[in-house]
């Protein structure tokens, strides 16, 4: 993997960074979820333009830090380096060939448009290309190769797979740089973080984790760039995409439609179900678990045990069980999200908790915990995800403390109901 | 005759069955691309030797677990010795109305394989195989 030797896991916090970037895996389902439901919140011109600009900014970061580490010093080697490492985090294969003064790229098997085809395209028509996040990197790997301004190449979508076309184009041209925002790179995560914890089994946790992180340090994408594993799509992804066009999004309802922010939020918790159900689920029936871990008995504990491993090895943080009671009440906390660190950095202490995908994710190891029956093998249909998330879930999750609220850790409590 | 369930609903449920091999759904959210195998024959050191040998390339990241690479067409094979487990990952490149055919037709290579390093010429083997293919579920790959 050409970016391999760029992951690094930050001591005792378990967040992900990939040439001093922020990152994390997340699967097609998450990622698609998430990008609907900024759209679904803010319209599709509007989504698609903020997704644009967090993925530009964020790529930005990592591609300049990258073309160091690498010695990349000729736009030519800046491009190739670029559009490698695009491949082998499992977003798909870039060409571009746009220069200073703007021009085009293409795409084939983008993650973003080519999952959202195979996911949806035999039913849904979609009218707007899905792959603003390849839009945003192509712009940013123009402006580090060309040594242009920061944020100063925009870039269009105008074929797109998802739209039925046989690949993806994009056509970029130089604009105005936008105000820039304070960076989030590594140095401001570690400086966000609260003091470390440990929790219940950190034995075997851990044990699991490393495991999973020598196993998934060999992943990368394929010949081309898609990386299928588990059963679903996996990207190595920047976290500060996810998190701009998250909090981006909370920031521009509130101001515009504060009433629809309490269901706003439920989708965000929601994009944690999605990912925990569909990766964690997928993994956890993978024959590599059976392996690395054995096949999951349906124990309760065992299956938290084995979710919390996840969480860690998927760059998530240093989440720890601190308390857990089979079938009743299990308590996860953390000193540090992916989220967190985030939130502080660039919007200071908030009012209220507010790391959706921490909620979410904690709530959905109790639903894989309490009601998957491990031992018949399910399949990880969408009608499954159905009866297990939709409707009246038996579980209620609180968060009772949050780092982004200034507080010494994150706490999330889940309680069986009845 | 090829066989397939008008339902198929209960994982364990085969979904085809070949010479020497059971097909059932494996997990997976796209539709028809991992299987699990269950072949009747299944002496893992000649099945890697047999798989080797026919071009399936072989790594193992994880103690106890082999992954092969079929020589064309980047579908995977992912062995478990231990438990016996064989799954088959067919590539997503594989369009969704061929998954099904693909798959017996791998499945099926693949029992072949076992089949032929694993056991006496055809003649002296007949009675321990089952009869003929047959596909058990029509509807969904």
């Amino acid at each position: 993997m050409a970016t391999e030797s760029f992951r690094a896991y930050l001591p005792d916090l378990d967040l992900m960074t990939n040439a001093g970037a922020p990152a994390v895996y997340h699967c097609h389902h998450f990622n698609l979820f998430l990008d609907q439901t900024v759209d679904d919140a803010l319209g599709p011109q509007e989504g698609a333009k903020l997704r644009f600009l967090a993925a530009r900014e964020a790529s930005h970061a990592f591609l300049r830090a990258l073309c160091v580490r690498k010695g990349a010093l000729t736009p030519v080697e800046k491009l190739s380096a670029a559009m490698e490492a695009f491949a082998a985090m499992g977003h798909g294969r870039l060409e571009i060939t746009a220069d200073a003064n703007g021009g085009p790229a293409d795409g084939e098997f983008l993650h973003y448009g080519y999952s959202w085809a195979q996911k949806y395209g035999q039913k849904v028509r979609r009218r707007h290309p899905a792959d603003a996040f390849a839009a945003g990197y192509t712009a940013a790997a123009v402006e580090i190769a060309y040594g242009l301004e920061r944020e100063s190449v925009d870039a269009t979508e105008t074929q797109c797979v998802a739209m039925r076309a046989e690949r993806c184009h994009f056509e970029l041209k130089r604009g105005a740089s936008p105000p820039q925002l304070p960076p989030v790179r590594e140095a401001e995560i570690k400086a966000a973080a609260k003091p470390t914890m440990n929790g219940l089994y950190e034995a075997e946790i851990g044990k699991i984790t490393n495991g999973l992180r020598s196993f998934t340090g060999g992943v990368a994408g394929d010949q081309r760039g898609l990386v299928q594993a588990f059963g679903v799509f996996i990207t190595m992804h920047l976290s500060g995409y996810y998190n701009r066009i998250t909090y981006d999004t909370m920031a521009q309802v509130e101001k515009t439609s504060p009433g629809s922010i309490g269901v706003l939020e439920e989708l965000f918790r929601e994009s944690g179900h999605v990912c925990v159900f569909n990766t964690f689920g997928g993994m956890l029936l993978s024959p590599e678990w059976a392996g690395l871990v054995g096949a999951p008995t349906g124990d309760i504990t065992q299956t938290i045990i084995g979710c919390v491993a996840i969480a860690r090895a998927l760059g998530f943080g240093h989440w720890v069980i601190h308390e857990v009671t089979p079938g009743s009440k299990l308590v996860l906390r953390t000193p540090c999200t992916y989220e967190s660190g985030y939130y502080l950095t660039r919007h200071g202490v908030a009012t209220r908790p507010n790391e959706y995908f921490f909620q979410g994710a904690s709530l959905a190891f109790c639903q894989l915990a309490y009601r998957v029956d491990w031992k018949a093998k399910p399949e990880l249909t969408p009608e499954f995800y159905e009866a297990l998330f939709r409707g009246k879930i038996p579980c209620k999750m609180e968060q009772t403390q949050g780092t982004t609220m200034g507080q010494p850790y994150s706490e999330v409590v889940v309680t069986q109901l009845g | 005759m090829p066989r397939r369930s008008p339902t198929a609903d209960d994982p364990d449920d085969p979904v085809f069955v070949g010479e020497g091999v059971r097909v059932t759904r494996a997990n997976g959210c796209f539709r028809g691309l991992s299987w699990n195998l269950e072949l009747e024959q299944h002496d893992w050191d000649r099945f890697r030797e047999a798989l080797r040998g026919a071009g399936w390339a072989e790594s193992s990241r994880i103690d106890g677990l082999y992954d092969y690479l079929a020589p064309e067409a980047g579908h995977r094979l992912v062995v478990v010795p231990a438990s016996d487990w064989v799954q088959l990952r067919l590539s997503y490149l594989v369009p969704a109305e061929r998954r099904l055919a693909s798959m017996e037709a791998l499945a099926q290579a693949v029992a072949d394989l076992v089949i032929s390093r694993t056991t006496p010429p055809p003649a002296s083997r007949s009675g321990r195989r089952s009869p003929r293919p047959r596909r058990t579920s029509p509807s969904r790959p």
